[in-house]
């Protein structure tokens, strides 16, 4: 009875329980994968059908720990889409140039090599929005740091980052379409870097290719 | 001997006048399928130890893992088996046996039987369990598989390492390269292995305890070939399989280090860098013969060697050992009688002295059906050598009253001798005194003799219907006399490092009790989920027992979810619950390193998330693994790492002919 009761004790303060965050994390993880992909088969016939290639404008535009050290420039997202068993999985390449605040912190530039499942919404007179969840690797590569690093001559990091977005898109005319989009996105470094990005791009979809679609199945 | 004799005298006997034979399923078996080790995109060796659910597992380094299969050892002892093929694979190195030191890759792996409970299998007597690997049979004709495998641990400085909040890098875990050319007919099959395999032991808790080993030998750097040949010719199927592993200098890391490798050594709280070898040649199988008699037979070869190549030092090593094995057995009417004979030959650089160790084995197995409802396995393992001879016996109940339900009882009594046991205190025994070249305080406390103890499992598993099936266990373990070591290690903040000193206890004892459950639910098709939870604890025993046993949590809660609604795609899921465990030895070690380090292991909560996604008609293969997604503490030692948040990418090619390249 007392080895019971310790128990209930150790694992009512359990830390990770305390962290209600994660319980919260969790609880949406698990409920997502099953009420989404729970419709999964009706969804099928659609998978692959399409591809959209598209370019966006990026700016930064929150106030965190890094900005301290250095300032977020504007860049680019290059992607690449198509409609999965279910939502529309893409891939793409975040280029974001940071700018050191003084000579102690060099400059560098961040490419987010990403991966990215969301699930878009019609909705009227030719307007879409949708939500999206996108994990990938962001590689830092610095300017002059060959005498900080451990192993020299290797002035790059890399660290897992992940994300999530909401995208307005207006469909102009052919498979044409202009997004408006809004992203945060998490690097997970030490000290986590924070980013809230806007962006403004253009968009163009095409029916895919029978080779494509063999090869994707 | 006459006793012994007489026992396989009955055995004979009874083969004559049974010939009723069990054809129940063997519910002391459990098995790993591909399916899941594929969807639950498994990178290394060492992740089948986390799909074990009734074994434990900790390491000091994140890549050599010691396992307690089903409380039937505590972590000290490792002499638990891996088979590949119906070969045994004799990995062990100084204290550690790593299954990643393995020439096999994983994903080349059909199945993993996992043998929870003592049984004869493969002509071993399994008193601590078993792992037997099988392989995938190469298809029809030529074909080719190449993977890179790369991990990122989370929590690198990344541009916060030119700032006052400056943090250690967090190296890759990886990357693991390999190719394999494979040919398979109805008659021959084949497979030729290249694999290397790369893992960074720098996790903090790991650099502080070995301050003194270089940043770049803590990265551990593998090669392992391999061949394997099967052919079903001679009236049965028989199986060739060469096999190399070493640390030692690689063309693919053609930077000369240190070493290529790390042992923990727990008696001294550091890490000894060394490189290891492993060779293995081997070759089993069975004859069908007339009668439905089958011979199987085993013959195999194998060398260990680890050796530190800056020889300069004084605690310079060169420890090998050689292994001869030969079994086989006769196998009709659920009868089994075997014999088996292995020569094993150790030798080191600071010892003139070489030492021979012989062991032979006999035993029988006896499996009986007695009327519909009940069926009843009985054996007996002789094993003798060196002046010294133990016995291993077992009885195995089954009782099916209907077709969804069965309850099965297994008793076993099992003496190990000194000869058969495996890690430090063997090399110690046979006049290798490591410790002592290592410059490691101990003392012995008696006379290493053999262990015996009694086990008892009972199981009971009921199938409500196709789509429900439950089952529940209770063990017990008796452990009449066994050597156990207690380590005393006190953490001296200023060096950093610790002081420690080992006592062996060659008499303690104790009992162990436990009680599982575990639910499966196939909601279609192609999802199910699944909940195990699992209480072990000791209920008496001395110091050295108890203290032992703490290491091990009590609690366990795994929860498993696949979805595979495609051939080509698939989501696992797996949550994990760990109660605490608690190193005695590590006196205040919370608190006086601060709490960088601590004596207790923190209950932990894990959750994993794994995608699959196969393209070009299953050519290409990728798959995506989040470990521990919700980034909380995990460790599973005092002084090892801890495993954050950390992503993997796995991605496959494989072509099943050359005309497809």
């Amino acid at each position: 009875m007392y080895r019971l009761s310790l128990f209930i004790h150790r694992f009512i303060k359990l830390p990770c329980l305390r962290n209600l965050k994660s319980i919260f994390n969790l609880t949406i993880v698990t409920f997502s994968l099953i009420t989404l992909f729970s419709p999964l088969k009706a969804q099928t016939d659609s998978a692959f059908t399409s591809v959209t290639i598209g370019v966006d404008f990026i700016s930064s535009i929150n106030n965190e720990t890094l900005n301290n050290y250095w300032k977020p420039q504007n860049g680019f997202d290059g992607h690449f889409s198509t409609p999965f068993y279910l939502g529309t999985t893409q891939i793409g390449v975040i280029y974001l140039p940071f700018e050191g605040k003084s000579e102690s912190y060099p400059d560098y530039d961040s490419f987010i090599i990403y991966l990215q499942w969301g699930y878009e919404f019609q909705l009227p007179l030719n307007f879409s929005f949708s939500l999206n969840a996108l994990a990938g690797l962001n590689q830092m590569s610095f300017d002059d740091t060959d005498s900080v690093y451990v192993s020299p001559g290797e002035n790059t990091e890399k660290e897992f980052s992940s994300g999530i977005s909401s995208v307005l898109g207006y469909s102009i005319f052919s498979g044409w379409k202009i997004n408006l989009s809004a992203a945060y996105q998490r690097t997970f470094t030490d000290t986590r870097i924070n980013l809230f990005n806007i962006s403004l791009g253009l968009s163009k979809s095409f029916d895919s290719p029978e080779w494509f679609k063999d090869f994707m199945e | 001997m006459k006793k012994r004799g007489g026992i396989f005298l009955i055995f004979f006997l009874l083969s004559r006048f049974l010939s009723a034979q069990s054809n129940q399923p063997d519910h002391t078996i459990t098995t790993i399928d591909s399916e899941e080790i594929i969807n639950s995109v498994s990178i290394r060796n060492d992740y089948i130890f986390s799909l074990m659910n009734n074994w434990d597992r900790i390491t000091a380094d994140g890549y050599n893992w010691q396992v307690s299969a089903n409380g039937l050892s505590s972590f000290q002892q490792q002499n638990w088996l891996v088979y590949v093929d119906g070969q045994r694979m004799d990995i062990n190195f100084l204290n550690s046996k790593n299954i990643n030191n393995l020439p096999v890759l994983i994903s080349h792996i059909d199945s993993v039987e996992v043998i929870s409970s003592p049984k004869i299998i493969n002509g071993e007597y399994s008193s601590d369990g078993m792992l037997h690997i099988h392989s995938t049979k190469p298809k029809s004709g030529f074909s080719l598989h190449t993977r890179v495998a790369t991990g990122n641990p989370t929590g690198d400085p990344g541009p916060y390492l030119f700032t006052e909040t400056e943090t250690e890098n967090v190296e890759e875990d990886g990357p693991e390269i390999s190719l394999s050319v494979e040919y398979g007919s109805d008659e021959l099959f084949g497979r030729v292995l290249l694999f290397t395999e790369t893992f960074a032991a720098t996790d903090a808790a790991i650099m502080t305890r070995t301050v003194n080993i270089p940043y770049d030998s803590l990265k551990i750097r593998r090669f392992m070939p391999s061949l394997q040949l099967g052919t079903n010719a001679l009236n049965g199927t028989h199986n060739l399989f060469v096999g190399y592993s070493t640390s030692e200098e690689q063309f693919f890391y053609p930077e000369k280090h240190e070493s290529n490798n790390l042992f923990y050594i727990p008696e001294a709280v550091t890490d000894y860098s060394a490189h290891s070898i492993f060779k293995h040649a081997g070759l089993s199988g069975f004859f069908n013969m007339p009668e439905s008699i089958e011979l199987h037979y085993q013959l195999k070869a194998s060398g260990n060697q680890v050796y530190n190549p800056n020889s300069s030092d004084s605690n310079y090593i060169d420890q090998r050992s050689n292994n001869y094995l030969a079994n086989a057995e006769l196998v009709f009417n659920g009868i089994k009688i075997g014999s088996g004979f292995e020569h094993t030959l150790l030798t080191a650089n600071y010892s003139p002295v070489e030492t021979g160790i012989d062991l032979f084995k006999l035993y029988g197995d006896l499996n009986l059906k007695a009327g519909g409802l009940f069926d009843f396995g009985f054996n007996v393992f002789f094993v003798s050598g060196n002046s010294d001879a133990g016995i291993k016996t077992s009885l195995l109940s089954r009782w099916k009253p209907e077709n969804n339900f069965i309850a099965s009882l297994n008793i076993a009594y099992v003496e190990r001798i000194p000869n058969e046991e495996s890690g430090i205190w063997f090399y110690i025994n046979n006049g290798y005194d490591l410790l002592s070249i290592l410059n490691v305080d101990y003392s012995i406390d008696g006379e290493i003799n053999k262990s015996k103890k009694i086990t008892a499992d009972l199981n009971l598993s009921y199938n409500f219907s196709a789509q429900y099936e439950f089952s529940a266990g209770i063990i017990y373990r008796n452990f009449i006399t066994n050597a156990l070591e207690f380590v005393t290690a006190e953490y001296l903040p200023d060096e950093p490092g610790f002081n420690t000193s080992t006592v062996l206890n060659t008499n303690s004892s104790g009992e162990v009790a436990g009680v599982s459950i575990n639910f499966k639910n196939i909601i279609s098709r192609t999802m199910y989920h699944e909940i195990f939870y699992r209480y072990q604890t000791a209920i008496s025993g001395d110091d050295f027992f108890r203290n032992e046993w703490e290491t091990i949590p009590d609690h366990k809660l795994i929860y498993k979810f696949s979805f595979e609604p495609f051939q080509s795609f698939s989501i696992w899921t797996k949550l994990t619950f760990l109660s605490s465990a608690y190193w005695n030895g590590f006196t205040d070690l919370a608190e006086l390193s601060d709490g960088f380090y601590n004596e207790e292991i923190k209950p932990s909560l894990v959750f994993d998330l794994a995608f699959r996604k196969s393209l070009w008609e299953n050519r290409l293969r990728f798959g995506l693994l989040f470990r521990n997604v919700l980034n909380n503490e995990v460790r599973y030692h005092p002084v090892g790492p801890n495993f954050p948040l950390s992503v993997y990418i796995q991605a496959e090619l494989a072509f099943s002919s050359f005309y497809e390249i």
